[in-house]
């Protein structure tokens, strides 16, 4: 009765695994302006970007209970594929002049990680990570981004927070 | 009645939800082995035992966590100034886990080495909620007799009744 069960899981697991495929290109390689670890769940970034016509901040937030716990998974399927993306909740803030208070706010967004040619794509633009430039989706620039440092990411993420009207 | 009869009957009274709990917690063992063999290949491909790979993932991790907490007094104060005994301790333990869970050879063992593995990634600053479901399915490798139920524990325990390995 066990070995039955057992041969069916270990089938079904094979099944799940033989639909993927390594991608065709390689993987951008570092160094990157804009370092994000794709398996920190517990992480947060904030993207501070800034252009002649706006100032925005991206606060991409920590993953929730059951996403962290879905990395079991992804740990096990990346031996048979590399991870090219992942999906965080979103927090889009407009700053003031001065870049230290935001003066409005978009929340339950969503930011796609592209891993594998590390990209950020947030709802409006684009933020390549070799090089930390600001993209609109057309490729156009809309200016340069920096990623706050741990530390103070989670302060200006509180600031913001407080200050969004 | 002798031993194997009461085994027989055991196995008789057990209800099919007994039978489905028993396949679905041999189902964990062999995917926790198959987690901790890939995890085992993907440190030998790395090189974690003999090049100062976990050292660069160390300081990487550093750089991720509050320096002023215990995982980064953990990873300053002990990980990262014995970086090549720690690679090789991780591949070792990766590679015990994996040969003890697929195997059900020392499986309570494999359990609790799984623990302590799981316990120090955890220090090393890799945490989250993942790590708790992680221990919690190690640890009914250490309380259940899954290497009796299949594996390798069940004849080596007939051979060797006294030994603590195989119970």
């Amino acid at each position: 009765m066990i070995l039955p069960a057992i041969r069916i899981a270990a089938a079904a697991l094979l099944l799940a695994l033989a639909g993927c495929a390594r991608p065709g290109t390689p993987q951008v390689q570092g160094p990157l302006a804009i370092d994000i670890p794709e398996y920190c769940t517990v992480c947060i970034e904030v993207l501070r970007c800034e252009g002649p016509a706006q100032r925005i901040a991206y606060v991409l937030h920590e993953q929730g209970t059951w996403a962290q716990i879905a990395t079991i998974w992804n740990y096990f399927a990346e031996f048979f594929r590399p991870k090219t993306e992942d999906f965080r909740k979103l927090t889009v803030y407009e700053l003031s002049a001065d870049m230290s208070r935001a003066v409005a706010s978009r929340a339950g967004l969503e930011a796609r990680l592209d891993v594998w040619h590390r990209r950020v794509e947030l709802p409006d633009a684009v933020v390549d990570q070799k090089t930390g430039a600001w993209l609109d989706r057309n490729g156009a620039s809309l200016g340069q981004c920096t990623h706050i440092p741990r530390g103070p990411d989670r302060q200006f993420a509180a600031t913001l927070q407080e200050t969004a009207p | 009645m002798n031993a194997s009869t009461s085994v027989h009957d055991a196995a008789s009274k057990r209800g099919w939800a007994g039978k489905l709990g028993r396949g679905a917690v041999l189902g964990l063992r062999y995917f926790y082995g198959l987690f901790y063999l890939f995890a085992f290949i993907n440190k030998l491909q790395q090189g974690y035992a003999w090049t100062d790979y976990p050292k660069q993932v160390f300081l990487k991790q550093l750089a991720q966590i509050d320096p002023n907490g215990l995982m980064a007094a953990y990873l300053t104060g002990f990980l990262i100034p014995n970086y090549r005994l720690v690679g090789i301790i991780i591949t070792l333990v990766w590679a015990g886990v994996a040969v003890g869970l697929l195997l059900g050879l020392c499986t309570r063992w494999a359990g609790a080495l799984a623990i302590f593995a799981t316990v120090n990634i955890g220090l090393g600053g890799f945490y989250d909620a993942s790590l708790i479901v992680l221990g919690l399915i190690a640890l009914l490798f250490v309380i259940l007799p899954t290497g009796h139920w299949q594996g390798l524990d069940r004849r080596l325990h007939t051979r060797y009744p006294n030994s603590i390995l195989f119970r």
